[in-house]
């Protein structure tokens, strides 16, 4: 009822104003939607302030921690795979599954990924790990956006390459199982668009467009599995020929990003579009060319010339570990040597860059 | 650190719980003072989710209260209600809703007395937002006169000032025109 501190007040005025007081009650359904509405829009903002803030200390990060990450998990990587070939290191490996790109532990996370990818049997067990490991990359950047840490673009551009090359292996599978694995890697590609679509939003306008970078190469992933272009061997030349159509377009600004990212960043870059440039497309994409496998006789001395200073050479160490042992077994060829070989797996530096393995003898 | 002061806290962090249990405590509140003043089920529900948007929009920025939350809440509330008066068209006022709330049994008087309802409503938009926020405050939601200081941010003299020449506002408007 009214407040009675109304000894001024008229009673017919109080009368008028008393009609007022009762309201209809509330509908409850309509109180729960608020109330979710309200919630929801608390959540937004408070990954909106996080990626915020992640995106503003990216270039820092990438400054200050990179030159000297980059050293350590190279040396830690090699040690890492030294021991996983002699049977060693494993509570290593495994603590550092849970490890972050921000993490003393994540090369040991990347090294051991690479390792099992390089003895994967086939195309559907590769298919299988490159899935994991897009996923493994994705969790990554939730996990520091909830811990308000910077995404590296390394991380993003792993995502990436981890699900062209699964798309890629698809075209190595037969029968039911192709299609059953084309599914998968365009059902992983929707839901990474989507990510990155929901990242966008919240991101700094650099931020944001890599972000509509990598989703803009996703979803021509997508259209051509949509429009039916992946029947048998046509697969690499539709992949290899959307990413020269991608080139007409969002591929020459990735290409110009390249050039004005930080010095780290831009090395890998480099790298990356260097290997396009052997293979001839020239496009700048980024992408590991199906054609740039491990075994291609264009990129061996570019390979070669970067194993100096190069986050590969925990790889190239692992490989040439593999190789002898190998050839120590009579079977003269490691994964990836000749040509017309089936590809083998793109593995990836602990900066996102696409490892060459040599293909000599080490 | 008394509850609230706490809760505000938790609440600028954009805990969830924290605000949930805010949407929780002053939501229907809301709900009635928007309803009361605007008569439309529709409208309030919009200055409910409105006022909570609002809200976040401050403690997002880093600002927002630090102390009488309540009053905050209801500041938004009625700066929403303002903006609306001068969106919306005269003579938008619906009657659906209040028809169902008076008596069914005499069509006639549910009738009337929703003009009525309709007519003080009218007289309340006439008033000037701070006279309307403290006539509201008072004789609707029953809030103290130090309550409605918090709320309107001025002296508690000024409050008393701002319910005096409110209801004589009010009584000249929908009571005078009666006496003629």
């Amino acid at each position: 009822m009214m407040n009675k501190d109304t000894n001024k007040i008229d009673p017919r005025l109080e009368n008028l104003l008393d009609e007022l007081h009762d309201v209809p009650a509330r509908d409850p359904k309509r109180v729960a939607q608020g109330r979710a509405r309200f919630l929801s829009q608390a959540v937004v903002i408070r990954e909106e302030a996080v990626s915020l803030s992640s995106i503003l200390r990216l270039r820092e990060w990438l400054d200050k921690n990179k030159p000297k990450e980059f050293k350590m998990t190279t040396l830690v990587s090699i040690i890492t795979i030294l021991g996983l070939l002699m049977g060693g290191t494993g509570g290593t490996v495994y603590a550092s599954q849970d490890s972050l790109p921000n993490d003393a532990l994540y090369g040991i996370k990347i090294a051991s990924e690479n390792f099992r990818l390089n003895i994967a049997g086939d195309a559907e067990a590769q298919l299988e790990l490159a899935l994991e490991f897009a996923q493994n990359r994705s969790d990554e950047i939730d996990a520091l956006l909830e811990e308000g840490e910077i995404i590296p673009e390394a991380t993003m551009t792993q995502l990436n390459n981890h699900l062209e090359y699964a798309l890629r292996l698809t075209g190595e599978i037969d029968g039911e199982a192709k299609i059953q694995a084309v599914n998968r890697v365009r059902n992983m590609m929707q839901i990474q668009v989507q990510h990155m679509t929901n990242l966008e939003e919240n991101a700094s306008e650099e931020a944001a467009q890599l972000l509509a970078q990598i989703r803009n190469r996703m979803e021509n992933q997508l259209r051509l599995i949509d429009d039916g272009s992946l029947a048998g061997e046509g697969l690499e030349q539709q992949l290899q020929q959307g990413g020269q159509d991608q080139g007409q377009g969002q591929d020459q600004d990735q290409g110009q990003q390249g050039q004005g990212q930080d010095q780290g960043q831009g090395d890998r870059d480099q790298g990356q579009q260097g290997q396009g440039q052997d293979q001839g497309s020239g496009d700048g994409s980024g992408q590991p060319d199906a054609d740039a496998a491990p075994g291609s006789d264009n990129e061996q001395g570019q390979s070669n010339s970067n194993q100096g200073d190069d986050p590969c050479a925990a790889y190239y160490e692992s490989l040439a570990q593999a190789q002898g042992q190998d050839q120590s077994q009579g079977q003269g060829q490691g994964k990836g040597q000749g040509q017309g070989e089936s590809q083998g797996p793109v593995v990836y530096g602990l900066n996102g860059e696409v490892c060459q393995p040599p293909t000599d003898s080490p | 650190m008394n509850t609230e002061t706490e809760l505000i806290q938790r609440a600028s962090r954009l805990e969830g719980q924290a605000l949930a249990e805010i949407y929780d405590a002053h939501s229907d509140a809301i709900y009635r003072y928007a309803m009361r003043l605007l008569g439309d089920v529709d409208v309030a529900e919009e200055c409910v989710s409105e006022t909570f948007t609002r809200f976040l929009t401050v403690l997002q920025k880093g600002k927002g209260p630090r102390e009488y939350l309540k009053a905050y809440l209801f500041r938004i509330a009625h700066n929403w209600v303002t903006d609306y008066y001068r969106r919306a068209a005269p003579e938008t006022q619906p009657i659906d809703d209040e028809i169902a709330l008076v008596s069914d049994d005499n069509p006639a008087q549910a009738a009337f007395q929703n003009m009525q309802m309709t007519r003080t409503r009218a007289a309340l938009e006439q008033l000037t937002p701070d006279q309307r926020e403290v006539i509201s405050l008072k004789f609707f939601e029953g809030w103290e006169n130090a309550e409605i200081a918090a709320s309107v941010n001025k002296p508690i003299g000024a409050v008393k000032s701002l319910q005096h020449r409110g209801l004589a506002a009010l009584k000249r408007i929908l009571l005078d025109e009666d006496d003629e």
